[in-house]
């Protein structure tokens, strides 16, 4: 899946949002004012190192966060987004908040979304299996650094 | 079980989830005495509705005999049958989603990664990997015990919202960062496979020290360094 090429939350979420605030009886309008505005102005932006997420019309809110940082991944729906086939994607880092870091919601592709986190997160990124390469770098300099030091000792023995 | 299947149906709840990243899962599920469990705490709350249903009853009929004017009587009846309705109803309801609850949860453990699924309504899927884990923990009550089964906490770094488990039920919300098998029979086996699964991964937890893996390389640098020093 092309992630790059999500942008929007699909219209499904305008719906979710609309039926949600009128579960709230004669004050729908209060939260539909703000969730109007939260639907029309969000915008995702993922990019080779991570996550950007903003809306508001009033009070801006950007969140950025890297993959290297995920640590834990929830994928959560409640009956009304299972209806309109949408689900959260609620993203942790190790962060000391109570609720979740960023939130993805309103998006169909939800479980593609999320099995393409899990290759770029903390931990499941750097598997054992796929030992990073900067180590065996590091460890072949070693190694020449060894052998030019021997180098220089044999060239001295021999003067 | 077409009913169960058509209930399944509206409410949209998906089949079994996707394996976690990693090897073949296995899979565990909540002990039959979790359901045991449900099932009682199920039963005493109706019990406790049925009572106060009753008092009602017993108390518009005291009314009666004190010739209170009758639309009043009339208004107070015609609640008491709503209520007698809406409790049937939602007993009801609720015994569907003990059970569906109980046969719908999935506890998966892979070689990188717990995949937890539970909830009817609500349903929730947490991933963790085991790399990202910082503590495990057992917690049994009384009642579980005698039941023979526990809940084991999966926590990972971070934390927030409030320190004890009741706080959280009345903030209705779930913790982020934490993961329950719960109602599980065998949690110590589950404790030791989450911990040997947390020891393999090499950079488990935050702030592990790296491990030594030029060791070799360095020694063989200190041992040229040392006999260049005394070729000179």
């Amino acid at each position: 899946m092309d992630v790059s090429s999500i942008h929007h939350p699909s219209p499904a979420l305008f719906k979710y949002y609309v039926l949600s605030s009128f579960l709230l009886g004669p004050l729908f309008f209060i939260p539909l004012v703000y969730l109007y505005f939260r639907y029309h102005t969000m915008r995702y932006d993922f990019d080779e190192e991570g996550i950007s997420m903003r809306w508001g019309i009033l009070f801006r809110r950007e969140i950025t966060l890297t993959y290297a940082r995920i640590q834990d991944i929830h994928l959560t729906s409640n009956l009304l987004e299972r209806w309109l086939s949408i689900a959260r994607i609620q993203i942790q880092t190790a962060s000391a908040s109570s609720s979740a870091e960023m939130t993805i919601e309103g998006l169909h592709e939800f479980e593609a979304l999320r099995d393409f986190l899990y290759t770029k997160m903390r931990g499941v990124r750097a598997h054992p299996m796929a030992a990073p390469q900067h180590q065996d770098a590091l460890t072949a300099a070693l190694h020449e650094v060894a052998d030019a030091l021997r180098a220089v000792r044999e060239s001295l023995e021999k003067r | 079980m077409s009913w169960r299947n058509s209930v399944l149906h509206l409410l949209r709840v998906p089949h079994e989830p996707e394996p976690p990243p990693g090897s073949p899962p296995r899979v565990f599920r909540a002990a039959p005495n979790f359901f045991t469990l449900r099932a009682l705490r199920w039963a005493l709350t109706r019990f406790l509705a049925l009572m106060g249903l009753v008092f009602g009853f017993w108390f518009v009929e005291l009314l009666h005999r004190m010739h209170i004017p009758t639309p009043v009587l009339w208004t107070l009846r015609i609640l008491e049958v709503l209520g007698w309705m809406f409790f049937a109803f939602e007993a009801f309801v609720g015994w569907t989603i003990v059970r569906l609850d109980y046969e719908l949860r999935w506890y998966m453990l892979s070689d990188r990664a717990i995949r937890i699924r539970e909830g009817i309504l609500t349903i929730r899927e947490k991933t963790i990997a085991l790399a990202n884990v910082q503590n495990i923990s057992i917690r049994q009550g009384p009642l579980q015990r005698a039941l023979g089964i526990a809940d084991v906490e999966v926590k990972t770094a971070g934390g927030g919202g409030t320190s004890s488990e009741m706080d959280r039920k009345k903030a209705g919300g779930e913790p982020m960062h934490v993961a329950y098998f719960r109602g599980v029979a065998n949690a110590p086996q589950i404790r030791d496979l989450v911990r040997e699964g947390a020891r393999l991964q090499k950079n488990a937890g935050l702030g592990d020290p790296d491990e030594a893996e030029h060791s070799d390389v360095v020694t063989e640098l200190l041992r040229e360094a040392r006999a260049l020093r005394a070729a000179l």
